[in-house]
């Protein structure tokens, strides 16, 4: 793979702009051609699907079918776009009466949704489309005697079935994407839970509570900062530490997981943007051989 | 000695469970020569490792002992322990079937089971009658019942120290024994494989191999027996402490689409219920919980058992799906959430030791034998049997009978009965049509 179109989805961009920004910085850096998409909208998840099928089908339908039209695979890096538009295209691809429905709505922007092109989540293109070796090859700089907690997400791992991200009962990729790059992985209570942060707009509290919960088991198995491969995880995991409820007064930064490769991979701090992080992330990078980048 | 027009009289047994045994003594009884083919180095199966049986409570060992020995001595079945049937050629009348007999080094004619050589023998191994729980030696026999009473050298764990051979006084030690194919001719064959359980590791959730004190109900059969690797003691294999709050979680492996495990297997809900009641048993202040999805006591007896565990014994129930099992790093006790479907209320339960009860499934092999054969298999694996009212004993290859769990999960009276009734359809076989 030397190319890929970027589906930045809406929240990526207005409240995590760095995990964009790292995440191109990186791919390129592995040889990987990052493309923007032009005019795309919103996947349609949750706010629409809730409401029709058909228009949530549409929205994603939509975003595939001009994808068809560059003749590239979708690269998603947040769990909610990257499920959305495997699930859509799962549907359209197996239900001919939905795809005769989305087609006709397609149709009047003059797009046809036919089925050509993949969506690829981020941790599928740095396991399986450059691979494991690759990363590794591409290590220049370490880290050493850092502990890691990887979160991977619902919405990335599951359903398996149709997502095909990993094993979602046990998943490994940023555990082994982190030790490629000099960190210790630790394995700690609920690694496959939820973040709570879907639950936010219906009961804060619990969300909160989900939240902190998490960050609980992270700290009593000692990691030193949370991996993650979805933006909305990387905000509700980050913002719960924040919370007054949270009695520990030291906060665990959380990365996602280019952001966390790029200092190993030489990348320029600056192109990371390691400064907007709301938790200080410099003990981390301290932890690179050889000093901060 | 014969030639291809030769009927044979003699019925070929596959596997030395419960319901092999059965089949193979009630056609010796009936007159005609038996030969009993068992994998592993001692007949017995899967109730020789069980503690007691349900409903009755019994002791699993006091009941299976002595057929053990009855099959061990009666004239007309010969035994071909550590030994696996590896083709099966012919049909109805006349079977060409070559058994590989895997060499045990040890020489079933002169060893007297005596065990001096396994108290030298410096090598212990994981026990795997046990569930590798506790240890044998490299030269073992699997239980101290083992039939016969042979021992057995584990070539992969011998390291060849040879110290086993000076001190058996009957020289029965023989390195130089080659692993042999002995070819039979018999007129029947009656499988009784029996199964396999459930590898409840596919359900990361419940912490298996992760969490120390999360076990399997085969584990808990060999902790809580008196023969097992801690004497009767059930403990947790965290600190080996007594566990006060115990929980079993049922249907791990049964019922469950999503695994490809869609079929109920009969004889977990009773396993489960008994395990409980031992659990009791031996610490009557233990809090004891059964999480189900329904409780299936169909059988005889059953219904009456599941009324006793609560009553009488004691045991809790709670009808739900247990969510994903917390390890505390500290003491290594249990945490989950579990709903209580019957008030619809969320419960947050912390337990000591977690008893997995897996569901059963087809033996290990089960498609590769079934393929050598020619045999149907059912959607669930297991063989399929002709008509399930007609001719619920034979295959689509006649001569070749099932029995036991070949066809689908038993437990031990119905696998006994099954045993039986495939003896009776081999003799008929024979009297009929083979000898004539």
């Amino acid at each position: 793979m030397n190319e890929i179109l970027l589906y930045r989805g809406c929240t990526t961009p207005v409240r995590l702009p760095a995990y964009e920004a790292a995440t191109i910085a990186v791919l390129e850096k592995l040889g990987v051609k990052v493309r923007d998409m032009k005019d795309v909208t919103c996947c349609g998840a949750q706010y629409v699907e809730s409401i029709s099928q058909i228009a949530f089908a549409a929205m994603s339908g939509r975003i595939l079918a001009m994808a068809e039209k560059e003749g590239l695979d979708i690269l998603a890096i947040c769990g909610a776009c990257s499920g959305s538009l495997k699930i859509n295209k799962h549907l359209l691809d197996h239900n001919e009466e939905a795809r005769g429905q989305v087609n006709d709505i397609l149709a009047e922007e003059g797009l046809k949704y036919t089925g050509k092109v993949r969506v690829r989540h981020l941790l599928q293109v740095l396991a399986e489309d450059i691979g494991f070796s690759e990363v590794e090859r591409a290590i220049v700089k370490p880290y050493e005697g850092i502990k890691i907690a990887a979160h991977y997400g619902c919405h990335v791992t599951r359903p398996f079935e149709i997502v095909q991200v990993d094993d979602p009962e046990n998943p490994t990729i940023i555990d082994q994407l982190a030790e490629i790059a000099g960190a210790e992985s630790v394995d700690y209570a609920g690694k496959t839970r939820c973040c709570g942060g879907p639950m936010l707009a219906m009961d804060e509290k619990i969300a909160t509570k989900i939240g902190q919960e998490k960050i609980k088991n992270v700290e009593v198995a000692g990691a030193d900062v949370i991996l993650t491969a979805c933006e909305f995880c990387d905000l509700q995991l980050t913002q719960v530490q924040f919370d007054e409820a949270m009695s520990s007064t030291r906060r665990i930064p959380v990365m996602p997981i280019t952001q966390f490769l790029g200092p190993a991979l030489g990348i320029d701090e600056d192109r990371l943007g390691l400064g907007l992080n709301r938790i200080d992330p410099s003990p981390v990078l301290d932890a690179l051989q050889g000093g901060s980048a | 000695m014969s030639n291809g027009a030769a009927r044979s009289n003699n019925v070929l047994v596959v596997g030395g469970g419960v319901a092999g045994m059965q089949a193979a003594l009630d056609v010796a009884n009936q007159g005609y020569k038996v030969y009993l083919v068992e994998k592993a180095p001692s007949i017995g199966g899967r109730m020789a490792a069980l503690d007691k049986t349900f409903p009755t409570l019994d002791c699993s060992a006091c009941i299976l002992t002595p057929r053990l020995s009855e099959v061990a001595r009666h004239p007309n079945i010969e035994l071909l322990t550590y030994s696996e049937v590896q083709s099966v050629e012919g049909s109805l009348g006349d079977f060409t079937v070559r058994v590989l007999r895997k060499a045990r080094y040890v020489r079933e004619d002169r060893c007297s089971g005596c065990g001096d050589c396994a108290r030298e023998c410096p090598v212990e191994v994981p026990n795997e009658f046990d569930e590798f729980l506790g240890f044998r030696k490299a030269i073992y026999v699997m239980f101290p019942q083992s039939t016969p009473n042979v021992y057995t050298i584990d070539a992969e764990h011998c390291i060849r120290c040879k110290r086993c051979e000076r001190v058996c006084e009957r020289g029965a030690i023989d390195f130089d024994m080659q692993d042999e194919i002995v070819e039979l001719k018999v007129g029947v064959v009656v499988l009784s494989i029996g199964y396999k359980l459930f590898d409840v590791r596919q359900y990361p959730r419940l912490g298996y191999g992760h969490h120390r004190n999360v076990i399997t109900a085969m584990e808990f059969e060999r902790l809580i027996n008196a023969a097992g690797p801690t004497k009767g003691h059930l403990i947790r294999l965290s600190d080996g402490r007594m566990p006060k709050r115990i929980g079993f979680i049922q249907c791990v492996g049964a019922r469950d689409v999503k695994k490809g495990v869609p079929n109920c297997s009969r004889v977990c809900c009773m396993y489960g219920i008994k395990n409980a009641v031992m659990a009791r048993e031996h610490y009557p202040d233990a809090e004891v919980t059964v999480y189900y999805a329904d409780i299936r006591a169909f059988g005889k007896g059953f219904e009456e058992f599941y009324e006793m565990a609560k009553t009488r014994f004691g045991v809790k129930f709670i009808k739900g799906r247990v969510g994903e099992i917390v390890e505390d790093p500290e003491t290594a006790n249990l945490q989950f959430y579990v709903e209580d479907t019957l008030s619809g209320e969320i419960l947050d339960v912390e337990h000591d030791m977690i008893v997995l009860c897996p569901g059963l499934q087809p033996a290990e092999d089960l498609d590769k034998l079934a393929e050598m054969l020619g045999l149907d298999t059912s959607t669930d694996g297991y063989i399929e049997t002709r008509d399930a009212f007609a001719a619920p004993l034979e295959t689509n290859h006649p001569g070749i009978l099932v029995c036991g769990c070949a066809d689908g999960p038993k437990d031990i009276p119905d696998s006994v009965t099954a045993g039986s009734a495939a003896a009776m359809k081999a003799t008929i076989l024979l009297s009929s049509g083979g000898a004539k």
